[in-house]
């Protein structure tokens, strides 16, 4: 039953853990879990905190399941739910935000290498733009994670965060504003190369 | 010129303004290096932090997590759910209360529980007796009905 699950389709899984069998919904979790726990934790930056938003997502998506719609993509679904959750916690007066540790930030993979930056400013740009991403507002933090991470449109974040559209635009442009301030010193020399090569 | 659209360029490079609005904002942005500039530098954000690998869980984290989570959802469905609970739930209630009740009728009715009873009530009945002699018409009858 577990082998059968593992091999699953995902519409055949969401099926099976609609009517109740929880091996099924055991592997949606495998297939989403990094997903939503990296989701929380760009939004909570602290792994405590991501772990409990990740494990009350899973739990809240499972009892709406029998009303969940299985023609919709079950990733940005349960995605909202985790960035509703976690700005919730962000929210809340006992909350306390602190950085991501260090150990976190070291558990993250290399990134590829050919991006509009140099490869060898790249990786400490990366290093900037984490930290910066950390110490946005959780408002503004929360839109531009559904927006950049999970790709949702701004209808999407609006009414997964409650806001007008009018809102998370200007809340994602005011922290887009912020990382590209915190990344002048990366992006001018690399831009006026972009711009020296194309010449 | 008209005023430098900041808020715009965002909503663009989402692609998120409608016809008209993203005429304006291209046109201002034809005529503003400055502007046109500062979206390519809002793209290069982007690109960067489109390209941040996914943020790193503890080692052994994601293993346990599935567990967890069936666990938890176990303990939150409802007990209508998990139909062994009320016989579960009855079955413990009467292994509990049913020695308590066997030993209290034992107790009420074994031989030595019933000779402190009567030699109780005995006493109490000699005693008030004691303290209430027979009432003047009760003799008056006792008399009248003898042969």
């Amino acid at each position: 039953m577990v082998q059968a699950a593992v091999d699953a389709t995902e519409a055949d899984l969401l099926a099976g853990a609609q009517g109740g069998n929880l091996f099924a919904f055991d592997e949606i979790v495998r297939r989403y879990q990094r997903r939503v726990y990296s989701t929380a934790l760009r939004i909570v930056r602290r792994h405590d905190l991501a772990d409990d938003v990740t494990q009350e997502a899973f739990l809240r998506a499972h009892r709406a399941l029998a009303s969940y719609d299985r023609a919709r993509p079950f990733g940005p679904w349960i995605c909202r739910i985790a960035a509703n959750l976690a700005i919730n916690h962000v929210r809340s007066p006992e909350a306390r935000e602190e950085a991501l540790d260090e150990a976190a930030l070291d558990r993250l993979p290399a990134a590829a290498s050919d991006g509009p930056l140099g490869a060898v400013l790249e990786k400490e740009a990366r290093s900037v733009l984490e930290d910066a991403v950390g110490r946005l507002p959780a408002e503004q933090r929360a839109v531009f994670v559904l927006r950049t991470f999970e790709d949702l449109s701004y209808k999407e974040i609006a009414e997964a965060l409650d806001l007008s559209v009018g809102t998370v635009m200007s809340r994602l442009s005011r922290a887009r504003e912020k990382l590209r301030g915190a990344l002048a010193g990366y992006l001018g020399p690399a831009l006026d190369r972009a711009g020296g090569a194309s010449r | 010129m008209s005023a430098h659209p900041v808020e715009s360029l965002s909503a663009l490079l989402d692609e998120e303004l409608d016809d008209a609005e993203r005429r304006v904002v291209e046109a201002h942005l034809a005529a503003c290096p400055s502007c046109a500039r500062h979206l390519r530098e809002l793209a290069a954000v982007d690109a960067l932090a489109r390209d941040l690998p996914p943020a790193g869980a503890p080692d052994g984290y994601l293993e346990t997590l599935p567990g967890r989570v069936r666990r938890r959802i176990r303990a939150d469905r409802p007990a209508s759910a998990r139909p062994w609970v009320w016989p579960l739930a009855a079955g413990l209630a009467l292994a509990v209360l049913a020695p308590i009740v066997l030993l209290q009728q034992r107790a009420r009715y074994s031989p030595t529980a019933d000779r402190a009873a009567i030699a109780s009530r005995a006493t109490t009945t000699r005693a008030a007796r004691r303290a209430t002699p027979m009432s003047p018409p009760m003799r008056g009858c006792a008399i009248r009905s003898m042969p």
